[in-house]
């Protein structure tokens, strides 16, 4: 273990050791929280549906998900006669990179005073964190379209063309409805957007974009349903017409990949709507200019709540809600999310005129 | 640091474009142009440029590769598609062609004097600046171009939209009132 502030590689900033610590943190945490997640997942969707669920394995049912794991790792990993076999093979890897990468960008805590520097509990620095989301979540549609085409199954094929055209039209409506906050926020840069909203108005309701751009946030929210291919926009894996859609083909090890990256990128978009809309890490009443060990800690708690709710939101969406009809998803996207995120654009100039 | 980078996305992106032009599977040009675009951004983002590296991402690798994949995809282009080996005649002149243009890039670079290049101020290549620089010195030729986008978008509309105006032949056996879903 190093002693802080040692520099490591001369750049043009040091990395020190707890800038590795962080990025050791930051991963580690993306990849825990998908099991929790998974069996969130099933607990809650046997609570809706009246049903027990995973309770076996560990207090209730906690361990299930290294059950299933040790499970899938043991399942025979089947690749199809006529598949790619290196597309076939790189694709569950190319879902999984960007939905990984994706919690870089979050600032996840308050700044900590450590060894008389401060360390931002965020990996990716500088203002161009939200650009690396969009990116990112672009990039996110390569697994699935590589997958589904290697596959050489025509309803893993129908299942990539149905992921390509619904992430490049929801990415549209997402970069319109961050517009809309950047405008508000006077900024690109996510810590300046959680800092902007800090503070409150009449003693107790918070300064959260949530309320300044409602229209915005409903934006941005549908289209994460979106992104992240979950319920009630999974056309790309729809069981009902699709078998699996593109991971029909898929077995062992290589599914488990793209179902990770699913919940990982689930968690990413919670983080960046918490971040974008519900204050990040900040809270009504906290105090100013703070820099303490424990109150960053109690920041992180307080930014993993709010991600908590989101996630068991987007959970419950998914139990309760149908799927819409691949023409319903294209009219959604393009004929209602669009024009009024661009209303909201313009409504959002005028206001800031006045 | 810094250099060991740029020359391994330089690397990178040569190989990503002579693999886009040199395979013979479109799946794997497509593969190869986006392993092309990922290495031109890290280039950019070395060279002090983030916004645009990110967009080039963006734009580029998440949106218009996207297109094509679709493309592919909706037209089942496999190998066989790509129309095997072309003309020996032509195969000469394109490689003549490229020989050429190489030639006078590399001139071009060997007539130059490099020396270290600094950002001209600060906060160069930010978000900021780029469109600081876009909306006060360059609003003319950015809203030209808005104009040429709104063109190029109508007539995409047009093309579309060509065979939707005549009206549909009548079905045999005389059901009527399954249209619609426009």
């Amino acid at each position: 273990m190093g002693r802080g502030n040692r520099p490591v590689v001369k750049g043009d900033k040091a990395i020190r050791f707890w800038d590795i610590a962080v990025v050791i943190g930051v991963f580690a945490v993306v990849m825990q929280i998908v099991p929790l997640l998974v069996w969130a997942e099933r607990r809650i969707s046997a609570l809706i549906q009246d049903r027990v669920g995973p309770n076996r394995v560990g207090p209730f049912g906690l361990f299930q998900p290294l059950a299933d794991a040790i499970k899938l790792l043991f399942k025979e990993d089947v690749i199809p006669d006529g598949a790619d076999r290196f597309l076939f093979v790189l694709a569950p890897a190319l879902a999984f990179f960007p939905a990984a990468m994706t919690a870089t960008v979050i600032p996840f805590g308050a700044p900590m005073l450590i060894g008389g520097e401060m360390l931002q509990l965020q990996v990716c620095r500088g203002n161009v964190g939200m650009m690396l989301f969009m990116a990112l979540t672009g990039l996110s549609v390569y697994g699935i379209a590589f997958g589904g085409w290697a596959s050489n199954n025509k309803y893993a094929m129908l299942g990539s063309l149905r992921a390509s055209a619904q992430v490049l039209s929801y990415e549209i409506a997402m970069g319109i409805a961050l517009v809309s906050v950047f405008m508000t926020s006077q900024s690109v840069d996510l810590n300046t957007i959680v800092a902007d909203q800090t503070g409150t108005w009449m003693g107790f309701v918070p300064k959260w974009n949530v309320l300044k751009q409602p229209l915005a946030f409903v934006i941005f929210f549908i289209a994460a349903f979106a992104e992240t291919n979950r319920l009630p926009f999974d056309l790309a894996e729809c069981e009902a017409e699709l078998v699996g859609g593109y991971h029909t083909e898929y077995s062992s090890m290589k599914f488990s990949l793209f179902f990770l990256a699913e919940y990982a990128a689930m968690f990413s978009s919670c983080c960046m709507i918490t971040t974008l809309f519900l204050g990040g890490w900040s809270f009504p009443g906290m105090p100013a200019g703070e820099t303490g060990k424990l109150f960053s800690l109690l920041t992180v708690a307080v930014f993993f709540t709010k991600v908590a709710v989101l996630l068991f939101f987007f959970i419950v969406v998914r139990w309760t809600l149908p799927r819409f009809r691949f023409d319903q998803l294209m009219h959604l996207g393009w004929k209602t999310l669009i024009p009024l995120g661009l209303a909201n654009i313009a409504a959002t100039g005028v206001a800031a005129q006045l | 640091m810094r250099d060991a980078f740029f020359v391994m996305f330089s690397f990178l992106a040569i190989l990503g474009g002579f693999l886009t032009v040199s395979r013979r599977s479109p799946m794997y040009s497509a593969l190869s142009l986006m392993i092309f675009f990922g290495a031109v951004s890290g280039v950019m983002m070395i060279l002090s440029a983030p916004f645009l590296a990110l967009m080039q991402l963006m734009v580029y690798a998440g949106a218009i590769l996207v297109l094509f994949l679709f493309v592919i995809m909706l037209l089942a282009l496999r190998e066989e598609d790509s129309g095997g080996e072309r003309p020996w005649p032509l195969q000469l002149l394109a490689g003549i062609g490229c020989a050429v243009l190489f030639g006078l890039i590399a001139a071009a670079v060997l007539r130059r004097e490099f020396v270290a290049w600094q950002p001209d101020k600060p906060g160069f290549g930010s978000p900021e600046e780029v469109g600081r620089t876009m909306f006060a010195d360059f609003v003319l030729p950015f809203e030209v171009v808005s104009v040429l986008i709104l063109a190029a978008t109508m007539g995409a509309v047009v093309l579309a939209k060509k065979h939707l105006d005549k009206p549909e032949p009548p079905a045999q056996g005389g059901s009527t009132g399954t249209g619609g879903g426009h």
